[in-house]
């Protein structure tokens, strides 16, 4: 007992120690304090800005989920972005959007960025933001004699010209040795696509989800699905005008911010994710879950969009879809500063 | 509580802290382990990518089979490697990891294949021939498109495994730190404590030990408790209780010494003025080393003074006259042997002047080594020159009074044997019958009246030169010479027919005639003065006591009773129950004056059963 009370008297007889002691805590405090103080002094700098406001063209389809949840769980307001959302049914036209000033943003894939770039215009991908291998097929109609690629040969498929359902119907057709030549190309609108195989007037189309699963469906047993992983990786993409991201660098990496926010929660949700998706484009939870594996959704900027880019405009020259006969320095069109400020990891392309 | 107890609680309370932290040490160091072998086998999956983009390039250079067999090959050991990381990688996001990794590896092995066999069919394609080169460029672009995607998922599984491995050795460092920490505050703790703990306890033990040390004896330390410092101060009690004791029988004795120091200076004092008095020096000798110290009479002794000799043995044995060296070395080698008590020696040294100046020395050694050497003698020395001068005086007159008795004894004999001469002249001469009676008796007496004047002339010469040497000194075998003596005797043992024992005797340091003389007086008492019923037994007996030899001449004689036994030693004293006309009274005197000469003394006992025992010893 001995001991004990000495500890106990030396204790409270020895004040250096317990003076000393009481510093270090207050110290330790008060620069927690400090620390708690520097965070909510940010949020409350953030929140005492005004919000700002940017048109964001997307689309309906599954490869613009990120930014359908960034939306739906606030993220952009979070980052002080009040986002006008500009629905579009397929990445072209919501490039277009871009391109005519109407958005600021887009959703894309990389076929109409290729042909955009073609022609002239002005644009940056800033990220992309999904990548398939088994996105495209080929939905063919039993009854019209198809049962294999091959049997594709001097039959009517619809295709949407100047986007990947384009690309991927030259690349199966190449797979299996055949030439556009060797069909009858029909040109239709994403939207147009599943009319026109339910009446008939197409024996095959040349598309991608949800329309691809949905046709499917709807043929059921008179119908097949012409897929090929190996010949065609779609990328899908955020697109904007090379002036705006000049101009609103800080608003570009916000943007981004966002995204990658919803890129964490579609990793470690899914099943959120699926249902934010079902309820912003009204499409039956069950399709979206079952073509769900078939996306990986990451905001990353990589060799896949760089090759891709080059491949399809190698195919475009050839074929005489674009008047350009030099291939263009893509890295001029592809904006990395702002990816790599916010996430420098997911760069990931050679340069 | 005791300070050991203490120590054992610390001491498991840090054993406890052990315990708990050395399991999350090695769990770290496993981990840590793990880690660094993920990261190894990330590298190589990443080194195989390599590899097998390597060989997919020297496909498409050459379409040769060679490269396609090497890819392949790559293929399966990336399969191999991977199969190692399924069970080897830990975590849900290493698994999708890999997963990917998997998948897009599986994707490009297909695409590559159909490379392969595009390959084959362009080698006998004709007319569509650039639909296939077209496929095979897209094939182409799809790989490298893979191999990109396998590279960056390879990357990711990389820095993720780094990353675990810079995790798990931040856990180390910061589990090793806490480790440090934990130990170096229950070392410090258990050191403050220990110190303060020691301070106080050890406060009141430290002032106790100073006040004792100062000398207050009867202070006692005040220490509580039953720790090892209450036991210490209990000793310390007991340790200062028995030091008082003996402090205060310390100095009972320091003034029984100092007492015993008084008396000793004084009694060195009256020494010194004794010796003072008496004139005499004083030597003090470390006899290894030849240091010699003296007082300041023994170089006063020589003419010197204390300073104008070296306190050295040379001192002394320069200045010693040559020929008595001899003896001095002689008489010191005896002493320092052990043969004689004291070291004694009269010889000369030379003064300062030139003359020799007679000295006695003494001296004792009173230090011997292991060996038995001597190491320390002191001793005194006195000037006896004028001592000496007198013995030579007497000397002197004693040898003209022995040359006068000599000539005296020889003019005396020299007239009894004349009347002896004519007596027996006149008794040849007168004719018988002229010779009466009265005649006859006459010339009977004048004869025995001139022998025994002759007898006594001699006796009186034997005595007066009894105390000195008349030949050399020597050790001398008795035996012999008792055995000569018999001889002479001859007529007379026989006549007796005595028995005489002697065997068994020790020698004798003495001149050789004087001893013949006492044990011939000896053997003539025991034998005149026989027991008329008894055969005449003499026993002769010596031996060596003390470095003196002791004798007994032991008869079965008449005896002489105790009250004269004193009285026959006188000269010219004889008993008249014993009186014997043959007889001068003087032998024994004779043998008294040997013996006292020799520094011995003799004496007369009964014989036990009757007769006399002469006892008296000599130099052995």
């Amino acid at each position: 007992m001995n001991f004990f009370d000495w500890r106990w008297r030396a204790l409270f007889t020895q004040q250096k120690p317990l003076i000393w002691k009481a510093s270090m805590a207050l110290m330790f405090i008060a620069a927690l304090a400090g620390c708690q103080k520097s965070s909510s002094d940010n949020k409350e700098q953030r929140s005492a800005e005004p919000l700002q406001k940017i048109t964001v063209a997307y689309t309906y389809q599954p490869q613009s989920t990120l930014v359908h949840v960034a939306v739906d769980k606030g993220y952009f307001a979070e980052e002080g972005l009040d986002v006008q959302p500009l629905m579009h049914t397929y990445g072209k036209a919501a490039l277009q959007s871009v391109i005519e000033n109407k958005a600021d943003f887009a959703t894309v894939a990389e076929t109409p960025v290729m042909f955009s770039v073609l022609k002239g215009e002005k644009i940056f991908v800033i990220a992309n933001i999904e990548a398939s291998s088994t996105n495209n097929a080929i939905v063919v109609r039993k009854d019209a004699g198809i049962s294999a690629p091959s049997d594709l040969k001097r039959k009517r498929i619809g295709f949407t010209p100047g986007t990947t359902s384009d690309f991927f119907l030259d690349s199966l057709l190449t797979a299996n040795g055949l030439t556009r030549q060797e069909i009858e190309p029909a040109a239709l609108k994403p939207e147009e696509m599943q009319d026109a195989i339910m009446a008939k007037k197409v024996d095959a189309v040349s598309t991608w989800n949800y329309p691809l699963t949905q046709i499917s469906r709807l043929l059921g047993a008179d119908g097949m699905v012409f897929y090929d992983k190996e010949i065609y990786t779609e990328t899908f993409n955020i697109a904007s005008r090379q002036d705006f991201v000049r101009n609103n660098a800080d608003a570009v990496k916000r943007f981004l911010r966002a995204l990658i926010k919803a890129e964490d929660l579609v990793a470690k949700n899914p099943d959120e994710a699926q249902t934010i998706m079902s309820s912003a484009t009204k499409i039956d939870k069950d399709l979206i879950h079952e073509v769900w594996d078939d996306f990986n959704y990451h905001v990353v900027l990589d060799q896949t969009l760089l090759i891709t880019l080059e491949d399809e405009t190698r195919w475009a020259m050839k074929n005489k879809l674009t008047d350009q006969t030099v291939m263009p320095d893509y890295l001029n069109f592809i904006d990395i500063d702002s990816l790599k400020a916010v996430k420098p990891e997911a760069i990931r392309m050679n340069r | 509580m005791s300070i050991t107890t203490r120590l054992r609680v610390i001491s498991a309370v840090t054993i406890a802290a052990f315990v708990v932290l050395a399991p999350v040490l090695v769990w770290s160091l496993l981990e840590f382990k793990s880690a660094k072998n993920d990261y190894v086998l990330a590298n190589a999956i990443r080194g195989n990518f390599f590899e097998s983009a390597s060989f997919r390039d020297q496909y498409f250079l050459y379409r040769e089979d060679r490269a396609r067999v090497l890819w392949d090959k790559s293929k399966e050991a990336v399969d191999h490697l991977l199969s190692q990381a399924d069970s080897q990688f830990r975590g849900e996001q290493n698994q999708r990891i890999l997963e990917r990794l998997r998948r897009n590896i599986e994707d490009s092995t297909v695409i590559f294949h159909r490379i392969v066999s595009n390959t084959e069919t362009l080698k006998t394609a004709s007319g569509n021939r650039y639909v296939y080169e077209e496929l095979d460029k897209r094939l182409y672009s799809q790989l490298l498109l893979k191999s990109a995607t396998v590279r960056d998922t390879v990357s990711v599984l990389k820095e993720a495994s780094a990353q675990r491995v810079e995790q798990t050795y931040q856990y180390l460092t910061i589990i090793v730190g806490l480790f440090a920490i934990t130990l170096a505050f229950a070392t410090i703790l258990t050191s403050i404590q220990l110190d303060r703990l020691i301070r106080k306890r050890l406060e009141p033990l430290h002032d106790g030990a100073r006040i004792v040390a100062d000398g207050n004896l009867g202070y006692r330390i005040q220490c509580d408790g039953t720790d090892e410092f209450a036991e210490l101060a209990l000793s310390i009690n007991a340790m200062t209780e028995s030091l008082q004791v003996s402090t205060e029988q310390l100095e009972a004795e320091i003034n029984a010494h100092k007492s015993v120091e008084i008396a000793l200076r004084d009694s060195e004092e009256r020494l010194q003025m004794v010796l003072t008095g008496a004139e005499m020096a004083t030597w003090d000798w470390h006899i290894p080393s030849g240091a010699l110290v003296f007082n300041a009479r023994w170089a006063e002794m020589q003419g010197y003074t204390l300073e104008e000799l070296p306190p050295r043995i040379e001192s002394w044995e320069t200045h010693v006259f040559p020929d008595d060296m001899f003896q001095v070395r002689e008489k010191l080698d005896r002493h320092f042997k052990g043969e004689t008590p004291v070291y004694e020696s009269e010889h000369r040294v030379r003064h300062k002047d030139g003359h020799w100046v007679w000295v006695l020395g003494r001296g004792k050694v009173i230090e011997w080594d292991d060996a038995g050497n001597p190491v320390h003698a002191v001793g005194t020395a006195l000037d006896i020159t004028e001592r000496k001068q007198i013995e030579y005086k007497l000397a002197r007159a004693h040898a003209e009074l022995q040359q006068f008795t000599h000539i005296a004894a020889h003019h005396l004999q020299e007239p009894a044997r004349r009347l002896v001469n004519f007596v027996q002249r006149l008794r040849t001469q007168i004719p018988i019958e002229l010779l009466n009676e009265d005649a006859t008796a006459s010339l009977h007496f004048i004869e025995q009246g001139a022998t025994r004047q002759s007898t006594l002339v001699r006796d009186i010469q034997l005595y007066l030169a009894a105390d000195q040497p008349r030949s050399i000194v020597e050790k001398i075998a008795v035996p012999p010479v008792i055995a000569n003596l018999l001889e002479h005797k001859a007529s007379l043992t026989r006549e007796t027919e005595a028995q005489v024992d002697y065997n068994d005797i020790c020698s004798v340091y003495i001149d050789r005639p004087r001893l013949k003389d006492i044990f011939s007086i000896l053997l003539d008492n025991a034998l005149r003065y026989r027991h008329p019923k008894l055969t005449p037994h003499i026993r002769i007996i010596g031996e060596l006591k003390a470095g003196r030899a002791v004798y007994r001449v032991i008869d079965n004689g008449i005896g002489i009773p105790e009250e004269y036994r004193e009285r026959v030693f006188g000269v010219f004293e004889r008993l008249k129950v014993h009186d014997d006309q043959n007889s001068t009274g003087i032998g024994l005197a004779i043998v008294r004056r040997i013996v006292e000469s020799c520094g011995g003394s003799v004496s007369l006992q009964e014989t036990p059963g009757g007769g006399t025992t002469v006892l008296f010893d000599l130099p052995g």
